[in-house]
């Protein structure tokens, strides 16, 4: 089997020739060093392209954009009022320090503001940047469109805090605005499906099971979710889900949702996988795709002790429907890649 | 008046704001002292929501609105614990580390440990060693705590460790840690007194670090 077969056997929960081994991106390892092409080479490598064009809010809502040394003020400007986000830079990170709806009032301001779809242009631009990665790397893996849930409409627009505020006191708005920013997504998932995007990376979960908890997620996740899913499976294509954080008591709603496969599952004390119990849950049903924790063990433990890990995750979660993989935090370095070589290597050396 | 403070403690933890404000002025109003309204009423709820919170059955939005109703009733309880002089049972100095901009688990952490009575001493995100250790200095702070969610803004917290070491700060403060990336066994290895991997457990870990456990 090619990589790309691996993959896709183990996504449809078939078992493949032997267990794929797939490091999720390039972490922290330069995509045109000598590495990047080994991790190619030898492993299953999944990688992630495309974005979703700002589909929540669309091409028509006018704004303006100022950058003042480290702050970036973006204006929008709404029928109703202007909204306003700040994003904040430091020497390490950026991130926004000021979120444009602050309560109910401005969500509905900008739920009732008109909206156009994102323009042929932006889309082009996103698909563009998915098939330059596909075609690039052939057979060798797979690549993922990358696509935010509803849910990530009422988190990009408020702030963590509003967000959570909102759930408790304006139940009806969030679910509202969750609902808005499905139908918007689905317009723009059946453009992409359309031009030939045959693989999702959907993310999202999280907003919900870490922060809001169940009844949250049946509402906000699994029902819009399941739509998205639905249409994505209309076209033949595969619907991957990321969800950090504790998983367990909602590994049924994430069935329910229909997905083909699921990560990271973290392990305690990260997130609380009891990796048999998933498996139980899953199995048949969705691929389990994890859990190495990139940060703490496949960049600090030696080979040795992550071949021991790796070796009993394949035991309790494959052969069938199992990508042995990390957790998704995107910072793996090179220790943590060559510990990935190296178990591609042993399931190689068991076939 | 003993229903009356087990109903302000219920309304605390349902979140329910008006009413505890209007059952905090109630008892205010009846002579309760300030200091068994805070303890009997606000801090006993806000603890019933930490438990919760621990337990997986109430998550942020709950603890979210129940500390938004504490600090509605300290409005009016505040000023009558600074007449009587009650003091908080320690001060706590908190911010998210330099180069960091993430908020939100510091703040639920802010939010928790002054609903058990600690005074918040807190320095927003970005903050410096410098920063912590005038303010420590400033308020007289038993704890510091620090927060990182990026695993590139975590490698600050030995640094500002290192910074009370040679302030000669420690062991008098005591330094906890937390944030996503952060672990038990790497806040060990830095020489962290503590740490906590959610809100609810950094008050368990705050009390613990005063002797007040």
């Amino acid at each position: 089997m090619t990589s790309r077969e691996r993959v896709l056997c183990a996504f449809h929960r078939g078992t493949p020739d032997r267990v794929p081994v797939s490091p999720q991106h390039f972490g922290r390892i330069p995509p045109d060093s000598d590495l990047a092409a080994q991790l190619v080479r030898e492993t299953d490598i999944m990688l992630y392209a495309g974005w979703a064009c700002d589909c929540f809010v669309g091409s028509a809502l006018p704004r303006d954009v100022e950058t003042t040394g480290n702050m970036t003020r973006t204006v929008y400007h709404t029928p109703y009022g202007d909204l306003t986000r700040v994003v904040t830079r430091t020497p390490v990170t950026s991130a926004c320090t000021e979120f444009p709806c602050k309560n109910a009032d401005d969500v509905l301001k900008l739920l009732a503001t008109p909206y156009e779809p994102p323009t042929e242009q932006t889309v082009q631009e996103a698909l563009r940047h998915f098939f330059q990665r596909k075609d690039w790397l052939g057979d060798e893996g797979v690549v993922l469109f990358e696509l935010p849930n509803a849910l990530c409409f009422p988190a990009e627009w408020l702030s963590p805090q509003d967000f959570c505020l909102l759930w408790a006191d304006a139940p009806d708005v969030m679910e509202e605005m969750v609902r808005v920013g499905n139908e918007r997504l689905l317009a723009f998932v059946e453009r992409v499906l359309k031009a030939g995007v045959d693989m999702f990376r959907i993310v999202g979960g999280e907003y919900a099971s870490t922060q809001l908890g169940p009844v949250a997620y049946d509402r906000l996740v699994r029902r819009p979710d399941r739509e998205l899913v639905a249409l994505m499976h209309d076209y033949g294509a595969i619907a991957y889900f990321h969800n950090h954080g504790p998983i367990m008591r909602y590994l049924e709603a994430i069935v329910d949702i229909g997905v083909d496969a699921l990560d990271p599952l973290e392990a305690p004390p990260w997130g609380d996988c009891d990796m048999p119990k998933a498996k139980s849950i899953l199995k048949g049903r969705v691929c389990i795709v994890g859990n190495i924790d990139d940060m703490e063990v496949m960049n600090q433990r030696s080979t040795e002790e992550v071949l021991a890990i790796g070796k009993k995750l394949i035991e309790e979660a494959g052969p069938d429907g199992f990508v042995l993989s990390g957790t998704a935090s995107g910072t793996y370095g090179e220790h943590a890649a060559r510990n990935f070589i190296a178990l591609a290597r042993y399931v190689r050396s068991q076939m | 008046m003993q229903e009356e403070l087990k109903a302000l403690a219920q309304a605390i933890l349902e979140g329910k704001r008006n009413e505890a404000v209007e059952l905090t002025q109630k008892l205010v109003d009846a002579g309760v002292t300030p200091k068994q309204i805070l303890d009997e009423g606000l801090i006993a709820g806000m603890s019933i929501a930490g438990e919760k919170f621990k337990n997986g059955e109430y998550f942020v939005p709950e603890i979210l609105v129940a500390a938004r109703a504490m600090k509605a009733s300290m409005e009016i309880l505040r000023p009558l614990l600074v007449a009587t002089d009650v003091q908080p049972i320690g001060t706590i100095v908190i911010g998210t580390v330099r180069g960091d901009l993430h908020d939100i688990g510091k703040n639920l952490v802010a939010m928790m440990v002054e609903g058990a009575g600690f005074k918040v001493v807190d320095l927003g995100v970005d903050v410096t060693a410098d920063k912590f250790i005038a303010a420590a200095k400033e308020h007289n702070a038993q704890i510091v705590g620090m927060s990182a969610l990026l695993t590139t803004t975590m490698t600050y917290i030995p640094e500002v460790i290192k910074a009370f070491d040679a302030e000669g700060l420690r062991p008098k403060v005591k330094l906890i840690v937390g944030g996503a990336p952060v672990t038990q066994e790497w806040a060990n290895q830095i020489g962290a007194d503590a740490y906590a991997p959610d809100a609810a457990t950094a008050v368990d870990r705050c009390k613990e670090l005063l002797g007040a456990a």
